[in-house]
């Protein structure tokens, strides 16, 4: 819901719409996790005040955006037009994917990667012991606050998931987020494919091929196929096969057009939510925007006023940078 | 530059392999970049990852990188991540699929592809560590079972347990504490032995404060345990579950925030126990911000205890409030009142970000104080550009520079790559160099290339060549395997006569340190006369010429020398032979890895009989011939050297050693 206003106003029609709202709306949903999770935890408060804070929040959020959406439309209404063969390719895409996701449910591949440890047992400190950050996750020993990590509210996001569930945290991260992140990755595969492909039969036959790519990817534990199919709830995984795919995408289909505020807004809320997946994410946000940004110049047309969506692109990870920076010279 | 190429090389042999998706990823771009009609899209998904490629493969970024992580090989590769590899190489091979016409051509072609994927690519899901999943959460099966049996201890307690479940434990109950986690320790290594060595896992969990460990369950593991004296308190299918009983070990007591609010060591009845520092309980108290603010000491009694070393019963930190960094300390008597410690009641810290740059003290009132060990008030310290220390002024309470006890106000240091000093300079109160009261302003050294001096010469205020009140103005040494010889010249260099009637002198070790012979020679190098040490040099004519048979007391314990009754705390046993003659080790084994740790330190030269070798508080040790009943403290030895004149003596003298000690029970 909360992507779906935003989703009306950038994509080129309805289709793209759909696919472009459900991981817009976990970003933007995130970014205002990572808003909440840094003052919270400075000041000392509780987890569970920050979820209840942060539940609050969404609802309202949420509940605008709903209004919002009822009074935009999307830009076009895609028609779409389903041959046999296009039956043949999705039924091939869909195999792929329920494979994947078989495997993601049954087969285990979390001990190699010593991030499980961390991460899950961070969320687990923040549940169990309501606190922020203050626990030392290796020994469960009480601890001062770990400023550098308040940063990347992802290692607690989870940690709200099985607060509102109920689910215990190892099912939440080892199993139902694999296989959502996985849902979702695809998801933002299918609105990549919607920006680059016209033709239905060819946003099948891209799925395909980006998915036989992905199982047949495993050279070496840095490639993008551990990323997504290995421990994909990490926040550098999920920044790199999930947000930088939705970036470049939302990138393709907006700097073609003339500079949109909304686009900046939504770049704004991204680089928070980018933040808050690793401290990389500072980083890497700034040259993902920058680069791309300042190459389509020399493509289409000199349209210099896209350079502000610079400004609203890396403000926040440079924000985020010189709190991490500033923290390692004092702490 | 070729060392910057050649690990560009690395890092992409690092990250790629030696599949195809290299070569498939460089193919996807350059069809991007010539096939595709959307100019954003080609920007994006064809010269974007170029530049990105060119902006973490330079000199700049090289430089960068390393000055922020010393080995960033990982953190390169990680870069990777941030490129939309595998899009380019679908959105390359689309390229080809566009252009054809007919969709059931364009399956043909995406079959085609997939092909290629196929026969280049590794199936992730055929990786060795791709294995089926024990259960809907993915932990290994039986570990929720031995959490549930631990989480019946209400108590928060300390579990240590074997490889893999220590990446799993905290995962499944925080409220576990734990001595490591995903990096295991000794014991942790220890534990995750098909059959660990159960009384070094029980000690070292003691140690460190553990209530149980838990191992695999097998059964040579669980017969090693029994054998020991050791039931399960539990067992499942996969694991075995020991509370840590027995031995001597450290008890815990954790406060409501899980800090550590005090330790006890306790024998293995419970009993409070002085350490050899002579206490027994440390309490703690934190700020508000999580640092420890005050340590308390007791004996075993509960009283307020001092340390040996120290006269101290309690010490105090503050630290900064936002940087956590150590802002002071001061040591406090049983009444909590500052105490003198060290010359000085309290000591401040001064920093410069977060490096420290000067200390200062203070006496019982808060006012600058000059220091009675070393008389100044302040020091600052200085550092080279590779952060040692290589430098420090001394201040009076006041804030002038002041001679220390050492006879200077300030000094300087040279140090090499290796940090070994090269040149260090004393300086007086005007700043100027100073001669101290060894004669000289300045001291150079020349190093060997294993570490050791080759020559150490002395300088006046000028960095003339000056002679030290020692009689000399440079030493050079010469190493001969057990043999160092000091050679003594003047200024000019010329061999010189000390006041003692010697020009060089030569002394020869055996293999424990101990000074065999000396020799003293004249200036043309001739002999002047040789000193040798009976006691070290055991001259025999035989080719063994000692045994010892010795064991290491790693924890508390007493010994009946009529009987060889030695109780739990024995955790080395081991017997050496030693050839006097030439200073060799023949025979040296034993049943603990800590053997070679002690093989330097047999007094094997004392008569026959028993000995106890205390280690004492500066890691030295002295050995006492046992008469009576001993009181054992950690770290102390038994030895019981016997002197004999053939090997089969040896062999007889062991055999019995053994029986002894299997008969006890013991060992």
């Amino acid at each position: 819901m909360l992507g779906l206003p935003w989703a009306k106003k950038l994509a080129g029609s309805n289709v793209r719409g759909y696919f472009l709202c459900v991981p817009l709306g976990y970003f933007l949903q995130t970014a205002f996790f990572q808003f909440l999770e840094m003052p919270f935890a400075w000041l000392g408060f509780s987890f569970s005040s920050l979820c209840i804070v942060f539940i609050v929040v969404i609802t309202i959020l949420s509940f605008v955006s709903a209004l919002w959406s009822r009074k935009l439309s999307f830009q076009s209404r895609e028609k779409i037009s389903w041959t046999p063969w296009t039956t043949i390719f999705a039924i091939t895409f869909i195999g792929l994917l329920i494979y994947q996701l078989v495997l993601a449910l049954t087969m285990d591949r979390t001990y190699m990667s010593y991030d499980d440890a961390y991460y899950v047992t961070v969320a687990n400190d923040t549940l169990t012991h309501d606190t922020l950050f203050v626990t030392e996750a290796y020994t469960g020993l009480r601890t001062t606050l770990d400023i550098h990590r308040t940063i990347q509210s992802s290692l607690v996001f989870p940690a709200f998931l099985s607060y509102v569930s109920g689910v215990s945290i190892v099912l939440m991260e080892h199993t139902i987020l694999d296989v959502y992140y996985i849902v979702l990755a695809y998801i933002t595969y299918t609105y990549m494919s919607t920006v680059l492909f016209s033709k239905l039969t060819d946003r099948f036959a891209f799925l395909i091929i980006l998915s036989i790519v992905y199982i047949y990817g495993n050279y070496s534990i840095y490639s993008p196929t551990m990323r997504l199919l290995g421990l994909n709830y990490v926040g550098k995984a999920i920044l790199a096969y999930l947000f930088f795919p939705l970036l470049l995408s939302m990138m393709v289909e907006n700097l073609g057009k003339p500079y949109s505020k909304t686009y900046g807004i939504v770049l704004l809320l991204l680089s928070a939510s980018a933040s808050g997946l690793t401290m990389f994410g500072t980083v890497t946000m700034v040259a993902n925007v920058c680069l791309p940004v300042i190459i389509s110049l020399f493509f289409k047309g000199r349209q210099w006023n896209k350079l502000i969506y610079i400004v609203w692109g890396c403000t926040l990870p440079a924000i985020y940078a010189c709190i991490f920076f500033a923290a390692r010279l004092i702490v | 530059m070729q060392e910057m190429l050649d690990y560009f090389q690395y890092i992409i042999n690092f990250h790629w392999g030696t599949n195809w998706y290299q070569w498939l990823f460089y193919a996807g771009i350059i069809l991007v970049i010539i096939f595709e009609r959307d100019r954003i899209a080609k920007s994006v998904f064809g010269w974007f990852p170029v530049l990105f490629l060119i902006g973490i493969f330079n000199p700049i970024f090289y430089r960068v990188i390393f000055f922020v992580w010393n080995t960033p090989y990982a953190y390169y590769a990680r870069m990777f991540s941030f490129i939309p590899l595998f899009f380019c190489i679908a959105i390359g091979l689309m390229q080809l699929v566009k252009k054809v016409k007919w969709e059931w051509a364009k399956l043909i072609v995406v079959c085609a592809a997939s092909i290629l994927i196929i026969i280049g690519g590794n199936n992730f899901y055929r990786a060795p560590w791709m294995q089926k999943s024990d259960n809907i959460e993915k932990i290994p099966d039986g570990a929720t079972e031995v959490v549930d049996i631990l989480r019946q201890d209400n108590r928060v307690i300390n579990v240590a347990v074997a490889d893999p479940f220590n990446v799993y434990i905290r995962q499944i109950d925080a409220d576990f504490i734990t001595p490591y986690g995903r990096y295991m320790n000794d014991l942790g290594n220890a534990l995750s032995q098909e059959v660990p060595n159960v009384q070094y896992v029980m000690i070292e969990a003691g140690k460190e404060a553990v209530d149980y460990i838990v191992v695999h369950n097998n059964l040579a593991c669980k017969e090693s345990f029994k054998s020991s004296g050791y039931n399960p308190y539990a067992e499942t299918e996969n694991y075995l579950i020991y509370a840590i009983t027995g031995v001597p070990h450290t008890k815990r007591i954790y406060n409501e925030k899980r800090q550590i609010e005090s330790e006890t060591t306790c024998d293995e009845y419970e009993n409070p126990i002085e350490n050899n520092l002579g206490i027994a309980t440390v309490t703690y108290e934190y700020d508000a911000n999580g640092w420890k603010k005050k340590e308390t000491y007791y004996n075993k009694n509960g009283e307020k205890a001092k340390i040996y070393s120290s006269q101290y019963s309690s010490i105090k930190w503050r630290y900064r409030k936002i940087s956590g960094l150590l802002e002071s300390r001061i040591c406090l008597d049983e009444n909590d009142e500052p105490l003198m410690d060290q010359g000085r009641y309290e000591t401040r810290y001064t920093y410069s970000g977060k490096t420290l740059i000067g200390e200062s003290y203070f006496d019982q009132n808060g006012q600058p104080m000059n220091r009675t060990d070393t008389f100044y008030a302040s020091k600052r310290i200085s550092y080279d550009d590779k952060g040692r220390i290589n430098g420090e002024q001394y201040f009076d309470t006041v804030g002038k520079p002041t001679i220390s006890s050492s006879g200077y106000a300030s000094y300087t240091r040279e140090l090499d790559q290796n940090g070994w000093v090269l040149r260090e300079k004393y300086y007086g109160i005007d700043g100027q160099p100073m001669l101290i009261a060894a004669g000289y302003a300045e001291v150079v050294r020349i190093y060997t290339e294993d570490g050791r001096i080759d020559t150490e010469s002395y300088l006046d205020e000028n960095s003339r060549p000056i002679m030290s009140i020692a009689g000399y103005s440079s030493v050079r040494y010469t190493y001969d395997q057990n043999r160092i010889r000091e050679e003594y010249f003047d200024e000019l260099g010329e061999p010189v006569l000390l006041s003692c009637g010697y020009a060089a002198y030569e002394w020869e070790m055996n293999g424990a340190g101990g000074v065999i012979s000396e020799t003293y020679f004249g200036i043309q190098g001739e002999e002047l006369g040789k000193v040798s040490n009976e006691r070290n040099s055991m001259e025999r004519p035989f080719q063994f010429s000692h045994c010892t048979i010795g064991t290491n007391i790693h924890d508390y314990g007493s010994i009946e020398i009529n009987s060889y009754v030695l109780n739990n705390s024995i955790d080395a046993i081991w017997f050496s032979l030693y050839n006097a003659s030439t200073n060799e080790y023949l025979l040296n084994f034993g049943r603990s890895e800590e053997i070679n740790a002690y093989t330097g330190v047999y007094t094997h030269n004392l008569p026959t009989g028993l000995y106890i070798l205390r280690l004492n508080a500066n890691g030295t040790r002295s050995d006492e011939y046992i008469q009576s009943l001993v009181y054992m403290q950690k770290g102390d030895m038994i030895q019981y050297n016997y002197t004999i004149e053939t090997f089969e003596e040896a062999h007889i003298i062991i055999r019995d050693f053994l029986v002894n000690i299997l008969q006890s029970g013991n060992g």
